[in-house]
């Protein structure tokens, strides 16, 4: 982690072998990352390399290294919401809407596994699992990252968690149904 | 169920292949790119004249300042043609070459695999850079190889080792001949005033070494300002700056707290405003935060160290700079000012009026007249939205005149309901620092 701190602050000094050194550090967990919310390459690529541009011209403006890792995340999660409502291929739910239940199309061929599972989220709460489980931040660091209160973060972990029980629960069903079928 | 998620994610999340030569590649796009619009932004707007003005300034100043005989003597080769030290965007060192303050080394040492140059060296109370060229013979190498190479090194100070920690730089993934500088910090390591300087390239499994270059280093001198200290007061107690100094390369000002720092104090709410900054960069002493804008210097410092030295780069306007302590709550959050042509937007800080905001190509330009040139800005913590989405910092806008600023950015959509966010910070007006350098 001290590295990655002496990394960043020379970085903030125009040391670009350093800032390299950095992205590299995360390159993977933004990639893949940037690929749950676009399920193409291309695009997630599009998505990084944006998220590199970004943090390259604004990295002397991070005001405590040690928050390095939340800052880049937080310019990725950016990143990738502006690109897919870009892409119109989401519309981010209001709050309200997201309260409603939303059916999962599930394909008969295609299993859904917890990744295709976290495919079917909304990109709020894909954004949500992304940061509590998979970069494994706190509920405070998610706060600040989402610049929204941790009551909220909570909540919205609650919800998403639930939101993926439903869909994986609607795929044993489904699976449960199929098998019998087939037999 | 959060147990299950928990441990399976990673798993699921690593079958998504990582295209890791397109990454590679997209990160070095996207520093092009970077580099490139920090190249293109206003500064070709900034008017010649006052540049020049400014720069003469500074020269004048600085000829005052930096009389080391030993130093003019040594001096008589400059100035080199071609500096490694210039365009990097690095203002100290530009301000070294310009001053001719750059003490010429052209030492080469070659082994069959690399040439190794050590070009120019510079050191004075802010900075100790070393600048080198590497020539690879007959191959191509990643960088990172490279930086292997050099920072496989032995240093030692007047014949003895020690570990001066330095950062280096330079571009290209994959490259013959690559050039750089090394910047030590020399407040760190207390080198003296004069010093024989050895650096020995050991080499790595990939390019040969056993290459040492020896040679002496010397000090160019600062002004000390006079009568620097200023004391603030707080709740907890004071707050006292001290033993300011100009060199060529930058200025550093030492401060201390005068009470014990709590362990959970982690820091006062206050930030330190530089005035008269361009595109300032800065290196600190210990752990504190110091940010730049291009117009105002900002520093926020964790209380829990009661002394830490700020160092900064010179500022452009010549003789005169302000520090202006200022309040920003931990937990404020910014107020929101729709913008638009004529827009007159009233911050906690100062007042300005939007004359400006236009599509120009692929970029839109925002142009900001200060209504009193007393006013205080600062656009460091001021973000440009458009219909609540996030869309740039405001902190690269460029002073174009007197009271004119300018900010712009590459887009190739026409944004509607644009605002600005800013955080809301109240200058101390009464504890305003004034130092001169005359």
């Amino acid at each position: 982690m001290e590295s990655i701190e002496q990394n960043v602050l020379l970085a903030q000094q125009g040391d670009k072998l350093a800032f390299q050194q950095l992205m590299r550090a995360y390159q993977e967990k933004m990639y893949r990352m940037a690929f749950t919310y676009v399920h193409n390459e291309a695009d997630a690529v599009e998505i990084v390399q944006e998220t590199f541009y970004k943090a390259y011209i604004s990295i002397k403006k991070l005001k405590e290294p040690k928050y390095f890792s939340t800052w880049l995340t937080k310019i990725l999660i950016n990143n990738a919401l502006i690109f897919i409502k870009k892409q119109k291929r989401f519309v981010l739910f209001s709050e309200a809407h997201l309260e409603k239940d939303n059916p999962v199309v599930i394909q008969p061929e295609e299993k859904m596994d917890l990744l295709n599972a976290i495919r079917e989220l909304s990109p709020k709460y894909k954004t949500i699992i992304n940061l509590r489980f998979y970069l494994d931040y706190s509920q405070s660091q998610i706060a600040e990252i989402l610049d929204i209160p941790e009551g909220t973060v909570k909540s919205q972990i609650h919800r998403a968690t639930k939101k993926l029980e439903k869909i994986l629960g609607e795929d044993i069903a489904y699976e449960k149904f199929y098998k019998e079928k087939c037999e | 169920m959060k147990n299950f998620i928990k441990k399976n994610v990673s798993d699921e999340y690593s079958k998504i292949a990582v295209p890791k030569d397109k990454l590679d590649k997209a990160l070095i796009n996207a520093m092009d790119r970077g580099n490139k619009q920090t190249q293109k932004r206003i500064r070709n707007r900034i008017k010649v004249p006052i540049l020049a003005l400014g720069t003469a300034c500074m020269m004048l100043v600085m000829g005052l300042f930096f009389t080391n005989s030993t130093l003019a003597d040594l001096l008589k080769n400059l100035p080199i043609i071609e500096s490694i030290f210039l365009n990097r965007g690095d203002k100290g060192l530009e301000n070294v070459y310009e001053n001719e303050k750059i003490q010429v080394i052209n030492q080469t040492k070659e082994n069959s695999d690399v040439k190794v140059t050590i070009t120019e060296a510079y050191f004075d109370d802010t900075r100790f850079v070393v600048g080198y060229e590497i020539n690879l013979l007959d191959k191509r190498m990643p960088v990172d190889q490279i930086f292997d190479f050099i920072s496989n090194s032995k240093i030692y100070v007047n014949n003895k080792e020690t570990n001066l920690s330095f950062g280096t730089s330079f571009s290209n993934q994959d490259v013959q001949s690559i050039k750089g500088i090394l910047d030590f910090d020399p407040v760190l390591n207390k080198m003296g005033e004069e010093f024989d300087f050895t650096i020995e390239f050991e080499g790595t499994d990939d390019i040969k070494g056993d290459l040492t270059f020896e040679f002496p280093v010397y000090y160019v001198e600062g002004y000390n300002i006079p009568n620097s200290k200023v004391t603030l007061e707080d709740q907890s107690g004071e707050f006292s700056v001290s033993d300011v100094t100009v060199a060529p390369s930058g200025i550093k000002m030492d401060t201390k707290l005068s009470y014990p720092v709590r362990e959970n104090q982690e820091k006062l709410p206050i930030q330190y405003f530089i005035s008269a900054g361009d595109g300032l960069w800065f290196s600190t002493l210990e752990d504190n935060h110091i940010h730049e804008s291009n117009e105002y210097f900002q520093v926020r410092f964790k209380s829990y160290y009661e002394k830490y030295r700020l160092e900064f780069p010179p500022v452009n306007s010549g003789r005169h700079f302000q520090v202006i302590p200022a309040i920003v709550e931990e937990d404020s959050k910014p107020v929101n000012y729709p913008i638009y042509k004529g827009a007159e937007v009233n911050t906690s800080f100062g007042s300005f009026t939007v004359t400006n905001i236009e599509y120009r190509k692929n970029e839109l330009y925002i142009e900001l007249l200060v209504n009193d040139e007393n006013t205080f800005l600062s656009f460091e913590n001021t973000w440009l939205l458009s219909s609540d989405d996030f869309i740039s910092s405001l902190s690269s806008v460029e002073k174009i005149d007197d009271n004119l600023y300018a900010f712009q950015i590459e887009t190739n959509e026409e944004h509607t309901d644009l605002s600005l966010d800013i955080l809301p910070i109240e200058p101390l007006e009464k504890l305003k620092i004034n130092y001169s350098t005359q």
